[in-house]
């Protein structure tokens, strides 16, 4: 017998989400057969931009998500600066890199401790871990659950990194069009560097054999949640001043293949919105284009999230998706890969922010005066912890005319598109192997693996749809 | 749950001096956490219209003594009962842990505004019995009974950034919306040692003094630039010169009250004034409207229109399909029209009319590249970084007219 399982919330997330799986008995054993992924808070970001100053979108736009407001900080200034086509000075360059990757390096710690770790280890005996579910939960791992504290001095630590040179963190004023308001001092850089080898050390010597620990006890889930299998990375730190290369360079693979498209055209990207309560005058626009036109109810629709689809179809962002598309990394697309991927990301980002460190002019000059805003149109393709991000800017005299922001949630979290293909997310639930459909843990598992930031799907809302249910922990 | 309170009041007295806690706050908190009979409240915080970053400041707390880290906190000092962003329980488990501690002692923390357009609905944190509830409704039901309520930012205090203008979804704070008195934690986000001070002055049974906005005076007392270490300097022109008062700038340092100034963030490493920038404000209630834009710099934009585009009817195929026109003869021209490897970019400028709009495309692809004005003299220019793919001939329209031109030195795609 179908049960349908709905689990709300699902927590250990950034943003509020609900999920709703039909499980069911297939080739002897009980599984997931169908899912649908719902956000259930919309904020009309992109509406409270317009008409505003676009010096203020790097500070507006941060506030899109708390846990990843660097990307979106980088993401608009460099929007900005396209409709200019204005590149920074070498020291706002660097600068920027150090902050945004203090802030991938503090996401992805917290991710796995705080976020994910706890669908395979029992959490410490206290509010807010003390109660939770115990099915399939292993023996083995009492060593990462020991190392929690520990985690979590180092994702503070990693934020008093990035406070360094950009004042505060999470959020930060120092982005600004033309540079960076800060200029590195000597002592600044030292400090810097100094929190930074405390870092690297707890990558490589707590961070990655933890992740190796839970993949080692876990082993099925290499097999489980493959989603898409398409990987899409739009590329990320510059690593010159003329923008030529990047630590990531954007592209994409369809179905895991080992050729990867390294030109990406955003005119390729559209969002759907068969399933999503949009009017469908507005299907398929690319984002420069892209309009919001809410259309609620509408017929078969569940969602608020759109679907972004490039050339037609779903595509799966993240660390897994850049370590891919560079070469890093290529065992294979499942849910403990994108953890293993995750940490071997924040290694590699932690690598080359030693190099940044080296390359500061220290004492000099990071905003250059000669910067002029224009009118017209700019794009920038940036990437979040939890994968691409672009945000999409059109300034006419002076004002704030269109904005339009695409998350990485966007992409893993969107519904169902023109073809009734599923997005990443759901297509990786399908499947998933259930032991006790009132406390589907795996299914968080296939979740959290993405790392989903519900604020940063800037359209969303709820289905109203109930269907007959059966709550979990009846 | 056992409390191992001491180690609170440990933190406390410890820090005393940094949270600024007053004496007779200390005394009575070491009065109550020695009564081990007594439970203290358990806390419940939900997350409305917000965007977790109060909860990864809060993650930020650091001191020398116990609570020394949030690990530390929830270990030992507080009964975080409901939390969303951090609770091992999901789905029907974690809204039944939340019931039970609703029917005993809790603070409430509230972190986001709360939405009232759409019956509520663009903010639904649970369902029960198949049926949503919304912040509106969760906070509606559990702020009376609550041993306190603190609005955790700018958002759940005022409203903050999703409540500006147009306010889409019509977000008030918790204190309109349930008429109750709040404490109110403004800062986007707020400072974790505004919080923590905060709870150790309720645990003590005392009620902070709070100004006319339900801000503790104490804390957000006084105004940024009256302590500012920069308000003797000259007032600085630009940015990135250091050590300049940034007033002209924008600066809301005159206007925004907190101890930013000697309390600084993420363990004492910087402020937002010491890394150049200016102070948004972000304390205050009329954040962002009132100080948008937040940047005096003054930029010419050029007088580029908005090109007026017809709304897309979807059963009419778009212009790949159309033939090109033929090339117009008018002022329209194209006098360069390459690509600059050095710079990975295209670089085209010609003439038009003074003041019309260019709008370029890539001729293979017919895709839309940008556009531009062309200024007085009759010029224009335009130039993009990594167009992809890069055009190997363009076509360049203004009003009636267009025409086109061959990319010199554009790479042959593969």
């Amino acid at each position: 017998m179908t049960t349908i399982t709905v689990m709300d919330p699902v927590t250990r997330i950034e943003g509020h989400m609900k999920i709703e799986i039909e499980i069911d008995t297939n080739g002897g054993q009980q599984q997931i057969v169908d899912a649908h992924c719902t956000g259930t808070l919309f904020r009309g970001f992109e509406t409270l931009l317009n008409g505003r100053s676009p010096l203020d979108a790097p500070i507006i736009t941060q506030r899109i998500c708390g846990v990843c407001p660097i990307s979106h900080g980088q993401a608009a200034v460099q929007a900005l600066e396209n409709v200019s086509n204005w590149l920074p000075p070498a020291n706002a360059r660097l600068l920027r890199n150090l902050t945004l990757g203090a802030n991938f390096l503090q996401s992805h710690i917290l991710h796995f401790y705080l976020l994910a770790a706890l669908d395979y280890v029992a959490g410490p005996a206290a509010s807010p871990w003390a109660t939770a579910w115990q099915t399939d939960m292993r023996s083995g791992l009492d060593s990462v659950a020991a190392n929690l504290p520990a985690a979590i001095a180092a994702r503070r630590q990693a934020h008093e990194m990035g406070a360094v040179f950009a004042g505060r963190m999470p959020s930060t004023n120092t982005f600004i069009p033309g540079g960076f308001t800060a200029i590195p001092t000597a002592d600044d850089i030292a400090s810097y560097k100094q929190h930074l080898a405390e870092l690297t050390a707890f990558i490589e010597n707590i961070y990655l054999p933890d992740v190796q620990q839970v993949g080692d006890v876990y082993s099925d889930y290499f097999e489980i949640g493959r989603g898409s299998g398409n990987l899409l990375a739009y590329g990320a730190f510059e690593m010159d001043d003329t923008n030529s290369s990047r630590l990531f360079s954007g592209g994409y693979a369809e179905s895991g293949a080992a050729n990867i498209q390294d030109t990406l055209n955003t005119n390729d990207i559209t969002e759907s919105v068969k399933y999503s309560w949009y009017a469908d005058a507005t299907d398929n626009l690319t984002p420069a284009a892209g309009e919001t036109q809410p259309e609620y109810p509408k017929e078969g629709a569940y969602s608020w999230i759109k679907a972004p689809r490039l050339k037609g179809k779903p595509y799966e962002a993240g660390p897994l998706a850049r370590m891919w598309i560079n070469g890093d990394y290529n065992r294979g697309i499942s849910v403990m890969d994108r953890h293993v991927a995750r940490a071997l990301e924040a290694k590699k980002i932690a690598t080359a922010m030693v190099g940044w460190l080296n390359e500061l002019s220290p004492g000099q000059n990071a905003f250059d005066d000669n910067f002029e805003q224009f009118s017209g149109f700019g794009v920038a393709l940036s990437e979040a912890p939890r994968g691409a991000l672009g945000h999409w800017v059109e300034i006419t005299k002076g004002e704030i005319s269109h904005y339009q922001v695409i998350t990485p949630t966007c992409w893993n979290a969107s519904p169902r598109d023109d073809n009734d293909v599923g997005g990443p997310m759901e297509t990786a639930l399908i499947g998933t192997p259930i032991e006790n459909p009132d406390e589907p843990v795996e299914a968080l598992r296939v979740i959290h693996a993405y790392d989903p930031c519900l604020s940063c799907a800037v359209h969303i809302l709820r289905p109203d749809q109930k269907p007959i249910v059966v709550h979990t922990g009846k | 749950m056992r409390i191992h309170r001491r180690q609170f009041l440990k933190y406390c007295i410890g820090s005393a001096a940094a949270l600024g806690l007053p004496l007779t706050v200390l005394g009575k908190l070491e009065v109550a956490l020695a009564d081990s009979t007594s439970t203290l409240p358990k806390v419940i915080w939900l997350n409305a219209a917000n965007c977790t970053g109060c909860t990864i400041s809060l993650s930020n707390l650091f001191s020398d003594s116990g609570p020394t880290d949030i690990a530390d906190l929830l270990f030992n000092t507080i009964d975080l009962v409901f939390h969303p962003t951090l609770m091992s329980a999901a789905g029907d488990l974690a809204v039944q842990q939340l019931k039970n501690t609703a029917e005993g002692s809790y603070i409430l923390a509230v972190e986001g505004g709360i939405p009232t357009a759409f019956g509520g609905h663009t903010c639904m944190l649970w369902s029960e019995d198949g049926i949503d509830v919304t912040a509106m409704e969760a906070v509606q039901t559990l702020a009376p009974n609550a041993a306190a309520i603190l609005s955790i930012g700018t958002c759940a205090s005022h409203g903050g950034i999703p409540a500006a203008n147009p306010n889409p979804t019509g977000i008030v704070s918790v204190s309109e919306l349930t008429g109750l008195s709040t404490i109110n934690m403004p800062g986007c986000p707020t400072h974790p040692d505004w919080i923590v001070w905060t709870v150790a002055h309720l645990l003590a049974g005392e009620v902070p003094q709070l100004d006319d906005r339900s801000r503790p005076t104490a804390l957000y007392g006084t105004e940024i630039h009256k302590n500012c270490p920069r308000k003797e300097q000259d007032e600085a022109k630009t940015f990135g010169i250091a050590n300049k008062c940034l007033k002209e700038l924008g600066c809301k340092g005159p206007e925004t009250k907190s101890d930013c100034p000697s309390r600084k963030w993420n363990n004492g490493t910087n402020w937002c004034i010491g890394a150049g920038a200016i102070c948004i404000g972000c304390t205050e209630r009329d954040f962002p409207d009132k100080f948008s834009p937040f940047y005096k710099l003054e930029y010419e934009y050029n007088n580029f229109e908005k090109p007026v585009t017809e709304d897309p009817d979807p059963t009419v195929p778009d212009q790949t399909n159309t033939p090109d026109p033929e090339p117009s003869t008018g002022s329209l021209e194209i006098s360069k029209a390459e690509w600059n490897e050095d710079r990975s970019r295209i670089e085209t400028k010609g003439a038009g009319d003074a003041g019309q709009i260019v709008i370029l495309y890539n001729r293979d692809t017919n895709t839309q590249l940008g556009a531009v004005n062309v200024n007085s003299r009759g010029n224009w220019k335009f130039n993009q970084k990594n167009p992809s793919p890069i055009p190997q001939s363009i076509k360049v329209t203004s009003g009636s007219q267009t025409v086109y031109g061959d990319v010199a030195n554009a790479p042959v795609s593969a």
